[in-house]
This record gives C-alpha cells, sequence and structure tokens, in this order.
C-alpha cells in the first residue's frame, strides 16, 4: 500500500447541459504505483483526457466529479481550493498535448518556469540558475540561450522540453502527461518519450500517460488502462495485456496495430464510431460494435472480472475466442 | 416530420424573449407612426401662442414647445421620420454591402482590391466627421443626413458580406451551377445571395440602431432635419434652450430615441439569437 | 456658387471665383492649398470672420485633446475592470445585469446623456455650471458625458477579449502549475488581454474626437468641434476643410501609436517588425 501514489474509486465525471446531464466518464478506477509508468489508452473522445484533467480539478465549472480521487491518502476532491492550488505542481505535475498553446507568448520560456520554481520560495536569481539546470537535463539545446527565448522562437520539441521542466521543476511524484506526443514529429516524439520514460530512473517521478497510440504503450508502460467511451473496459500489466488480452476492444485494438511483418494482409479496423458524451444507462457502452454482442451487453452494466491480481477487465463474454 | 423553415423560425421565435420584446417594442412605435393622426391630438406644427411652454398636464400630455406646440403630438409625427430614416438609412447601406460585397468576393482581384480601397476610406476619418463633411458638401437636410451616415456605416456590411461570398464560392453547390452555364451575375444573385439571407437579416437589425443614431445626432446639430419638421434630435436641440425653464423639452424626443434605438436593438439581438447562434459568442 | 447664395448673378459668381482662387485648375487649386498648409501653416481665410484659419483654430485644438485624452483614461480606467469582472462572472447575475444595462446605454445617443447630465446637476441642482469653459468645474459635465457614452461599448469590448483570452491553454498551464487564482488572473490574463487593450485605446481615440464635436456644442466649449458644426452650417470651407484635416492627421498618427503598441506588448509581433531583435 505505501507504493501506491495515486488511486480512483468509482469516478464519474458528467457535464451539465441545458436540460440535464451528460455522461463523460463512467465508473473508472485505477490507481498508480510510485516510479511507474501508467498508460491510459483510448481512441479520441472516450475521456481518458477528463479523467487527468479531473485529478487536479482543471475540468470547466459545468463538470461534476463523483467518487474518490485520492492521493497519497488525501481526497483531492475534498480539498479546499487553497489546498488544491497547493498540490498542483508540488505533488503533481501536468503537461499537455499541444505545446504551443500551453505557454503564453507574451513571457519568455524561462521567465515562465521561474515562475512555478520561484512558487516554491526560492529567489528570482537562484531560481533562474535552476531554470538552465533543467534545461540541459531534459537535453534542450543551448540551455544558456533558450531560457530568454520566447515560445514562438522554439521549436515543437523544444517547447515539450520547457513544459516537463516546468512541470518538474518543484521535483512532484506524478506527472500527468496528456497526449504528450500528438502534436510532434515521429523524431522528435521518440525523443520526448526518452526523458519521460528516464524520469523514473533520474527522479523517481511516477508517470500518468495519456494516449491514442498503442504503440508508445508498448514502447514504455509498464501499466496500462483502456478505456472506451467513457468505460474503463481492461487494465493491467502491460506484458500481460499484450499476452491475452480479454476485453473484445483490447483484442480489436491488438489487432488493428500494424505488425512489422508483410504478410498480415490489410490492417484490421473496428467497425463504427466512438460515441460522445452519452445518457447515464445501464449497458456495455462497447456493445454495439462488439462482434460478440448479445442482448444483455445491451442492458446491463458488465461487471469486472480478474484473470489475475494484477489484470482485470469488464465484459460479460470475454472468454469466448471468436474475435 | 418537416415543417417549412418559415414555421419553425415563427415557432422558435415565440419562446424567445429578446425578440419578443422588440418585436413588441417595434410595433409599438410602427403604430404610433403608421397612425400618427389618428393618435396625436394636435397637429405636429399647429403653434398656440397662448399655451406657451406649458407644463405636462392632462391637455398636453408631454407639455407644449416656446411655439404652443403639443410636445406629445409632434413626438407621435417624430416615429414617422424616425422610422423613415431606419428604412432609408438601412436600405441604402444594405443594397450598397451586398453589391460590394458580392462583387468583391465573387470576383477577387482587382475589383477586390479597388473596392477596398474605396471601403477603406469610408473609415480613415471618423464617422461623425466624414458625414459632416459629406453634409456640407450636399447641403443640409434629412434626406442628405440619412445618404451622409449610409455611405459612412455601409463598408463594414459589405465586409461581412464579401467574407461570405469568399467562403462560398468554393463550395460544390457553385460548381454545379458553373456547370449548367449560369451567368457569374446569376450565380452571385440566385446561387449565393439566397444563402447568406440570414446572416444579412441579423447584419442590418444590428446597423439600425446606430444608423438612427447617428442620423438623428445629425439632426440635432443642425445639419440634418430642419426646423419644423418633428424629428426628435431637432427636438432636443431645440429644447436646450429652455433647459432651465421647460426641460421636458429636451427629456421627453430623447427619451423616445432611446426607446425606438432600444427595441431595435433587442429585435437585433433575438434576431441574432435565432438565425445565427454562432455570434452568440461576444457574451 | 453655394456661397454667393441662391439667385446671385452671374457676374457676382464669377467676382467671387477670382477672389478665392477657384477658377484655376483643379490640381493647382489642391497643390497650392498644400503648400501653404505644409510649409506656412496656411490654411486660407474663414469666409464667414475674414480671419486667418489656423488663427481660429489653433487654440482650439489643446480644448478639444484634454477633453478626449482625460475621457480616454477615465473611459478605460472603469470599464477594463468592470469587463474583467464580467468575463471571470460570466453568466452570474451580475454579468447578466452588466450586460443588459450596457445594452440599454448603447441606446442612448450622447446628446441626450448631455442633456439629462445637464438637468440633473446644472439645473435642478446647480452643482455645476451649463456652458463655459474657464474652471475645472466646467469639465465635470462633459467629461462624465464622454465618459458614459463609450463605456458600455468599452466594457463589452474588454469582456469578449478576457473571455478569448480565458480560453487559451496557457491559462490552464498557469493553474496547473500551481499558481494562485489572483496570480493567474493579472500575470496571465490581465497581461494579454491588455494587448489589445492598449491597442483599442488609441484606436477609439478618433472616436472620441468626432465624439466631442456634439458635446462641445451642447456645452459651448471652445473646441474643435464646435467651430466645426458653426463653419458647416456657415458654410465656411475654408475651417471645415482645415478641421478635417487636422483630424485625419490625428487619427493616423493614432493608428500608428495602435501599431507601435501593440509591436510593444506582443512579442510574437516584434519579431516579424525587428527583425530577430528581442
Amino acid at each position: 500500500m505505501n507504493d501506491e501514489l495515486l488511486r480512483l474509486e468509482n469516478v464519474f465525471i458528467n457535464y451539465r447541459v441545458r436540460g440535464g446531464y451528460l455522461n463523460a466518464v463512467k465508473d473508472v478506477s485505477f490507481s498508480v504505483n510510485r516510479g511507474e509508468i501508467f498508460a491510459v489508452v483510448g481512441e479520441s473522445g472516450c475521456g481518458k483526457s477528463t479523467v487527468a484533467h479531473s485529478i487536479m480539478r482543471l475540468l470547466d465549472k459545468n463538470a461534476v466529479v463523483l467518487g474518490n480521487i485520492k492521493y497519497n491518502g488525501k481526497n483531492l476532491m475534498e480539498l479546499s481550493n487553497k489546498q488544491i492550488t497547493g498540490i498542483r505542481g508540488h505533488d503533481i505535475g501536468m503537461i499537455f498535448q499541444n505545446p504551443l498553446d500551453s505557454l503564453n507568448p507574451v513571457y519568455t520560456t524561462g521567465a515562465q518556469v521561474n515562475e512555478a520554481i520561484r512558487l516554491d520560495g526560492i529567489n528570482k536569481l537562484d531560481g533562474w540558475k535552476k531554470v538552465i539546470e533543467l534545461y540541459r537535463s531534459v537535453k534542450m539545446p543551448d540551455a544558456e540561450k533558450r531560457v530568454h527565448a520566447y515560445p514562438h522562437e522554439m521549436s515543437g520539441g523544444m517547447r515539450q522540453r520547457v513544459m516537463i521542466s516546468m512541470m518538474l521543476s518543484r521535483n512532484p511524484s506524478l506527472l500527468i502527461a496528456d497526449e504528450p506526443t500528438t502534436a510532434l514529429d515521429v523524431t522528435i516524439e521518440a525523443q520526448i518519450l526518452e526523458i519521460i520514460s528516464q524520469l523514473k530512473v533520474e527522479f523517481g517521478t511516477a508517470v500518468m500517460l495519456i494516449t491514442h497510440n498503442f504503440g508508445l504503450v508498448a514502447e514504455v508502460a509498464d501499466r496500462v488502462a483502456i478505456m472506451y467511451a467513457g468505460e474503463l473496459v481492461e487494465q493491467g500489466d502491460v506484458f500481460e495485456i499484450f499476452r491475452e488480452p480479454k476485453h473484445p476492444y483490447t483484442r480489436l485494438l491488438m489487432k488493428a496495430l500494424p505488425r512489422g511483418t508483410k504478410h498480415e494482409g490489410r490492417l484490421q479496423t473496428i467497425d463504427g464510431t466512438v460515441p460522445r458524451l452519452m445518457a447515464i444507462q445501464p449497458s456495455c457502452r462497447f456493445a454495439n460494435r462488439c462482434p460478440l454482442a448479445r442482448e444483455i451487453c445491451h442492458n446491463q452494466d458488465p461487471a469486472v472480472r480478474a484473470l489475475s491480481a494484477t489484470h482485470t477487465y469488464r465484459c460479460h463474454f470475454a472468454e469466448e475466442e471468436e474475435v | 416530420m418537416y415543417e417549412s423553415p418559415i414555421k419553425e423560425f415563427f415557432r422558435s421565435s415565440l419562446k424567445n424573449f429578446n425578440f419578443m420584446i422588440g418585436a413588441i417594442m417595434f410595433f409599438s412605435i410602427l403604430v404610433l407612426a403608421v397612425f400618427a393622426d389618428q393618435i396625436a391630438p394636435y397637429e405636429y406644427d399647429a403653434g398656440n401662442p397662448a399655451a406657451k411652454l406649458m407644463e405636462p398636464c392632462k391637455e398636453h400630455l408631454f407639455g407644449t414647445d416656446e411655439m404652443g406646440r403639443d410636445l406629445f403630438s409632434r413626438i407621435v409625427y417624430g416615429a414617422r421620420i424616425t422610422l423613415k430614416v431606419a428604412l432609408i438609412g438601412g436600405s441604402i447601406q444594405l443594397v450598397l454591402g451586398v453589391v460590394v460585397g458580392l462583387f468583391c468576393g465573387y470576383f477577387g482581384g482587382i475589383v477586390d482590391k479597388a473596392m477596398l480601397f474605396l471601403a477603406d476610406l469610408t473609415w480613415c476619418v471618423p464617422g461623425m466627421v466624414m458625414a459632416l463633411a459629406v453634409v456640407t458638401v450636399i447641403g443640409t437636410n434629412l434626406t442628405n443626413a440619412i445618404i451622409a451616415i449610409a455611405l459612412v456605416n455601409w463598408a463594414s456590411m459589405a465586409r461581412t458580406v464579401r467574407a461570405k461570398t469568399m467562403s462560398l464560392k468554393n463550395m460544390a453547390f457553385i460548381e454545379t451551377g458553373v456547370a449548367f452555364g449560369e451567368s457569374d451575375l446569376s450565380l452571385m444573385f440566385r446561387y449565393i445571395l439566397p444563402n447568406i439571407v440570414p446572416a444579412l437579416i441579423v447584419m442590418v437589425s444590428m446597423a439600425l440602431p446606430s444608423t438612427i443614431m447617428s442620423t438623428t445626432t445629425l439632426s440635432f446639430l443642425g445639419v440634418g432635419s430642419q426646423p419644423p419638421s418633428p424629428d426628435w434630435g431637432l427636438m432636443v436641440s431645440d429644447g436646450i434652450q429652455y433647459i432651465t425653464k421647460a426641460p421636458w423639452l429636451a427629456i421627453y424626443p430623447g427619451l423616445a430615441l432611446v426607446y425606438t434605438v432600444l427595441s431595435f436593438t433587442i429585435l437585433g439581438e433575438g434576431l441574432r439569437d435565432l438565425l445565427d447562434p454562432r455570434m452568440k459568442s461576444q457574451g | 456658387m453655394l456661397m454667393a447664395g441662391e439667385g446671385a448673378s452671374l457676374e457676382r459668381l464669377e467676382e467671387i471665383e477670382k477672389e478665392l482662387g477657384l477658377d484655376r485648375p483643379l490640381l493647382v487649386q489642391y497643390a497650392d492649398w498644400l503648400y501653404g498648409v505644409t510649409v506656412e501653416q496656411d490654411f486660407g481665410i474663414s469666409f464667414k470672420y475674414r480671419l486667418p484659419v489656423w488663427d481660429l483654430v489653433k487654440d482650439r485644438i489643446p480644448v478639444s485633446l484634454r477633453l478626449t485624452v482625460i475621457t480616454a483614461l477615465i473611459q478605460y480606467a472603469v470599464a477594463v475592470p468592470l469587463g474583467l469582472l464580467c468575463a471571470y462572472k460570466k453568466d452570474t447575475i451580475f454579468d447578466r445585469a452588466t450586460m443588459i444595462l450596457s445594452m440599454i446605454m448603447t441606446s442612448v445617443p450622447s446628446f441626450w446623456i448631455s442633456v439629462l447630465l445637464m438637468i440633473a446637476f446644472a439645473v435642478e441642482r446647480q452643482w455645476f455650471p451649463l456652458s463655459g469653459f474657464s474652471t475645472w468645474k466646467h469639465y465635470v459635465l462633459p467629461i462624465t458625458a464622454g465618459v458614459l457614452s463609450g463605456l458600455a461599448t468599452t466594457m463589452r469590448l474588454t469582456k469578449s477579449e478576457a473571455l478569448d483570452v480565458l480560453r487559451e491553454k496557457y491559462v490552464l498551464t498557469a493553474y496547473a502549475k500551481g499558481l494562485r487564482e489572483t496570480a493567474v488572473r493579472c500575470k496571465h490574463v490581465l497581461r494579454n488581454s491588455l494587448i489589445i487593450i492598449c491597442v483599442q485605446v488609441f484606436q477609439s481615440l478618433p472616436w472620441l474626437i468626432s465624439g466631442y464635436i456634439i458635446i462641445e456644442k451642447i456645452f459651448v466649449i471652445p473646441g474643435m468641434g464646435g467651430l466645426m458644426i458653426t463653419s458647416i452650417i456657415n458654410q465656411d470651407f475654408n475651417v471645415v476643410q482645415c478641421l478635417i484635416f487636422l483630424i485625419s492627421i490625428m487619427t493616423v498618427i493614432c493608428n500608428i501609436m495602435a501599431d507601435l503598441m501593440l509591436g510593444l506588448l506582443d512579442p510574437r509581433i516584434r519579431i516579424s517588425i525587428g527583425g530577430g531583435d528581442k
């Protein structure tokens, strides 16, 4: 239990709209341990980003979060505004998808990182030194000069390094990375991923990696949770899941991954599209795209089943090998 | 179940608070203007020296002015002028804006640049100054004032029309029109124009309040309507001379003006909610 | 023709033309005028007063400028915080009420505001003088009228700008870093909104100047606006021409200042102008 850093328990997230509520996240539970890389994977719109933002209470005002989100035992949902502000950056950091939008164009990148550093009481000059150190540790070329550069003067990869520096500057134990490489070139992506995977080695920081790219998960993650339409359909140790995926969606995702071999034939796709926010109804949300779907799938929430202590999934019928 | 868009419009318009209030207010002014002869107890230029500068009372709802004319009647007749300003001024701006905007957006190139240059000219000097300059040259009366203000304000309409034309021009339905052999003029006016009608309605209704206010201001300054016209702006201007003895002379016409402009504003907001909700993001 | 009055005889027309040099080709007239204006500050003679136009105009410029600048300062000092508040409290009662109020205020013409102010404070209560321009008391009502007429629009623009900034991702980053609410609002939201707001200050000056035409007439203030009206009514073209010319120059200067301001405050623009200077 000491190892557990973050724990989500039965989290529901609804959005208030005209005429009622729409559900974005339905009954999600998982935990992230110290120093590990935990990936949350799913298609666009499946709610993974929403879950990530909800942890530090960064969602819009019309979002309603139910359930428990515990960090080191403390329930983050019950903290006052002042307290959650204290957690942000200091205990948990977060980097976002598009680093150009995420940086204020009016201040130099160094100033913005320094802004974070100084929240811990460090004075301005010492802060600048630390910024340069941080830039060096994320392998920013020409660190001393870049400190005075504006965001629009940098490339995408450099900006994401700035974001990482900024969010690591106060030594949080957990870094939430929301699709950090989606907006970057593949070569830069590899570099950023390396920095992220080194974090646990160099600083002991745990990383919660949000992505839609299963390939990334295979490369860097220790454990993974797979989401579909707001539901957590399967989670567990990465090796276990790849070796024996249980949920039909996971299996289809695996099949859709391009492999290195030539004679696989056409890439398998999954028919249909992801539903957007929905009303809350008992049913399995994958039902209308699932090859195994039956009547009960449309009417009843599937229960969580465990294959092992570290591998759980939600399905009525996953035992059948039909897929 | 398909419901004709006009019917649907009326249904949703009834639910729209803004629109209903604006429409009611507008109709009240319209009624005043159309039935002025029946409503107003006196003629607007019927001076009665015996009844000079009387306070509001039973015979004279709003009092009388320095020539003994009943203020209430004058205001009622003044509604005609204000609506005339709205109608003519709005129409000129609309026609100019639509024609120039369509041509610019459709043809691009030199035509576009030339027209944009013209449009920029209307902008290089602040509006009121420009209008005053125009009126200096062409003469000071109400019609010219309306024209002057219209000349100053048409450019923003043209810009909107131009932008919409440019975005519509590349759509597939224009290509089919070209394939049919439609002429340019036909494409502009029979294909593109109907598609921008909702935006036009919103645009005009949002431009009317300022058109009315600017033109009335010109009358106030003495370069628009001339006495004895019951133009509300002119009435306020005359009223200032008697402000110490008869403040109501300046208050009531202004009140009528605010009410009318407000009705157009609210109506405009309502129309905008109904026809183009995306514009609402400006809060 | 317009000046000699209707029904003037042909000879009289020709006489006037000769006197004013109007019989020369148009281009020559223009060149002559341009020369006179730039080199000698000679705008010609006022028809009505038979005095050099410049003499009439020059004392009025500082009056109008003073009024305009003070009004702009006060207006923005009030409108910007209000606009920001509305943006933060969007869709609350405060916001809705303020928006309704501002909609009503945009329907009120500046001349009527002036009249109301006069009645309320100069007639009923005699706190301030009705017209003239010698003491500080004479400033209060006109400036109040000027501020009130533009307040609603300015506030709306500020609110709209603040809303746009609040939607930006870097505001989220600021919160995620752990910055307190006040710090986020001041260092990020305010700073970025101010870019556009400062530009707007300069862009609104010409409009303020033209708006003062009305106010000056009402309160009988010896500024450019008042002179313009009388000159138009008297068809004193040279004076009108001079005033329009001056206002045009001011407009151009204001626009240049606005652009400079933009470059000063927004590093992204600076680069394209300065070519790499930081």
